[in-house]
């Protein structure tokens, strides 16, 4: 069975390719367009997804689209009945943003890909989550807990995924929390106060957090109403997100927590009571998340938990999720946001209309990889001199010599990844042990701001004796970047570029079954320095997507500070003679008119 | 030379057309569905107040913020929209 999953029309839009149960091409829409986070139906990431399977649209069994579009426009008009007269201009932008497309989801989807009506399905958005989490996890029973900002009414969920009578595994989620009562658009509020993008500066938030004291955790806690379950009920006077589509919180967040930042001004690490306000918001947040799951303990009694969903992009909470609940094993789907849906929604109608083998995901380079000639007639193209270097150890050796010496590496090495984390194919590299090697990335490579901490990618074996991990096997997040987890405290001199502030780093594990050339890199640069850590951020500058094609990885090496590149068994092992670094002018960011849930 | 720059300055009346056509759509967009939100949602929102519908779970005695969800048909529940 053929089963293509789409999501789209609110951020991240993206395409998944199921073929008998098993993935075997997913891709985000903007690694195309490189519009960041864009939105627009992805029929360049679906078109793609079918010639990698070798298939057409016509082959298709079903298109199964990630949500439930009347019901979320149902959401939307009760959300202006309720908020009436505040609301008129909530109604006026989303009435005609649905009305002149999102409300014909299902006709838009045949016309493009040539589909006929029944063909083409809806998944429940946070089924589609659920889908994507416990579909692709190595678990035969779990527990499954979602948590996002909002899909059609949910913004919560909890249910139990288990092998059923027939042989095959159900999935099915037992309750729900509701619209306007959500985790996801608590911390959103909280991004745009702190001058963040919503629904891209989530993590920042995260990052700035630890800079931070939480001393406005209890007046957060008294905008949130908790029950003994888990559930809670926002005081909706702090909030305007559910009757005006450019604004989340209420005058009296300043009146409480002082003025809020203005979009993307100043160093916000510089005002303690911005980071205050940060490290508050992130400790509710974890709190809540807690809560959430071990009320999905409590409902199903089992030993593994599923989680998706948005907020499951917490790395923090995702840690103390593992620390601090029953659960034995956690997994999580390392595309949880919306993006990861349109793979969720194909694996719930594959296990929905047939009973396909199980599938586990253990690597996810699901996206498109490029030939050899791409890369050297982009090289062509930039006038950059490049080494051919067949001998992957080689190869390995010669990348770990530079980090050592304190180069910064672009790496390009096979299919993409699956969801909004790099994880050693489409990655920058420096060495994680100067603490100034942060600084220098974050100011000269990447362009972004000073306080937001580097990852590192660690030998899966020799990663515990680094980073406490709580266990050993390392968890299933870890392979992933889901969770942070505190450096020994004997090896943080040896990890300064990657040890934030408190201690803590968003740790990679990485096995050879996983990636084999990135294990052999970092084995080499262990080799090397006595270290078994590199410093690992996603191939891309500030605000645009993370590259795709050979092309794109040689304009932003361009236009950034790197010092060398390499695209497959291609070294590039200088800049030559390309100036210096130069801005592209191709990248844009998708508008974020829409933030808000409608 | 001279049908370059005629179809040049055509493109450009044309393209000032269509802005000036869309900008008067969004106009009349906005006037109508002002209408609609104060002659149509307005009674309705005024209705749900009167008879106590509670659309965005504001009441202060619940005791919980689940919603337990009716157990449905896989198949079934793909093919709706709503």
């Amino acid at each position: 069975m053929r089963i293509l999953g789409l999501s789209f029309d609110y951020h991240d839009a993206a395409a998944a390719l199921i073929v008998d149960g098993v993935p075997v091409a997913a891709a985000q829409e903007e690694r195309f367009t490189r519009v960041k986070h864009d939105r627009r139906l992805p029929e360049n990431a679906a078109r793609w997804c079918l010639e990698r399977a070798g298939l057409s649209a016509g082959d298709l069994d079903a298109a199964v689209f990630y949500e439930k579009p009347f019901r979320k426009f149902s959401r939307i008009l009760a959300g202006c009945l309720g908020t009436f007269p505040s609301s008129a201009g909530l109604f006026r932008r989303a009435t005609a943003a649905w009305v002149d497309e999102r409300l014909w989801v299902g006709p838009r989807i045949e016309r493009a890909f040539g589909l006929t009506q029944d063909k083409v399905l809806f998944c429940e958005h946070h089924l589609s989550h659920a889908a994507a989490a416990f579909y692709c996890a190595p678990f035969d029973e779990a527990a499954v807990l979602t948590i996002d900002g909002v899909g059609e009414w949910a913004t919560a969920a909890v249910g139990r995924g288990r092998r059923g009578q027939d042989g095959g595994w159900d999935l099915s989620l037992d309750a729900e929390m509701r619209y306007p009562h959500s985790l996801g658009l608590l911390y959103s509020a909280f991004t745009a106060y702190l001058g963040f993008e919503v629904n891209e500066g989530e993590y920042k938030v995260m990052g700035l957090a630890p800079y931070g004291r939480p001393r406005f955790a209890d007046q957060i806690r008294a905008m949130v109403r908790p029950f003994e379950d888990g559930s809670f009920r926002l005081d909706l006077d702090w909030f305007v997100f559910q009757s005006d589509p450019t604004r989340a919180f209420a005058r009296r967040f300043e009146e409480a927590f002082g003025p809020a930042r203005a979009p993307e001004a100043g160093d916000p690490a510089a005002d303690p009571r911005l980071c205050d306000v940060a490290a508050s918001i992130q400790l509710v947040c974890e709190e809540m998340v807690l809560a959430l799951a071990r009320e999905a303990h409590r409902r199903t009694g089992s030993r593994h938990l599923c989680l998706s969903g948005g907020v499951a992009l917490n790395a923090v909470a995702n840690a103390r999720v593992l620390r601090e609940t029953p659960f034995e094993r956690v997994w999580i789907q390392p595309a949880a946001g919306d993006a990861g849906s349109a793979l969720g929604a194909a694996l719930y109608a594959a296990h929905a209309l047939g009973r396909p083998k199980r599938y586990e995901m253990k690597r996810v380079d699901l996206g498109p990889e490029h030939s050899p000639a791409a890369a050297v007639e982009a090289f062509r193209r930039a006038g950059l001199a490049h080494e051919e270097i067949g001998d992957e150890s080689k190869l390995c050796g010669r990348v770990a010599g530079m980090l050592a010496e304190g180069k910064v590496v672009g790496w390009h090495q096979g299919r993409s990844e699956w969801g909004p984390r790099a994880l050693g194919h489409r990655s920058i590299l420096a060495d994680p042990r100067p603490a100034a090697m942060k600084d220098t990335v974050n100011e000269k490579i990447k362009f972004r701001e000073l306080f937001r901490p580097f990852a590192p990618s660690a030998l899966g074996r020799l990663a515990g004796e680094w980073f406490d991990l709580g266990g050993s096997p390392a968890p299933d997040p870890y392979r992933f970047m889901l969770a942070t987890a505190p450096v020994r405290a004997d090896r943080r001199g040896r990890l300064g570029a990657v040890t934030h502030v408190d201690g803590s780093a968003r740790v990679q594990t990485v096995f050879p079954d996983q990636d084999p050339l990135y294990h052999r890199l970092i084995e080499s640069f262990g080799a090397a320095t006595g270290v078994p850590v590199v410093l690992n951020t996603s191939f891309n500058l500030k605000g645009e997507p993370i590259v795709e094609t050979p092309e794109d990885a040689v304009a932003t090496f361009l236009a950034s500070g790197m010092d060398a590149l390499v695209v497959g068994t291609f070294l590039v092992p200088n800049r030559n003679a390309a100036a210096a670094p130069r801005r592209k002018v191709w990248a844009v960011s998708a508008k974020q008119s829409d933030a808000w849930a409608w | 030379m001279n049908k370059t720059t005629d179809s040049g300055a055509l493109a450009r009346v044309r393209r000032r057309f269509a802005e000036a056509v869309r900008a008067g759509a969004r106009v009349q967009a906005a006037v109508l569905l002002t209408a609609v939100y104060f002659l149509v949602l307005g009674p309705a929102a005024l209705l749900t107040r009167l008879l106590g519908v509670d659309l965005l779970c504001r009441r202060r005695a619940a005791k919980t913020g689940w919603t337990e969800r009716a157990p449905r048909d896989p198949r079934e529940l793909l093919r709706s929209q709503g």
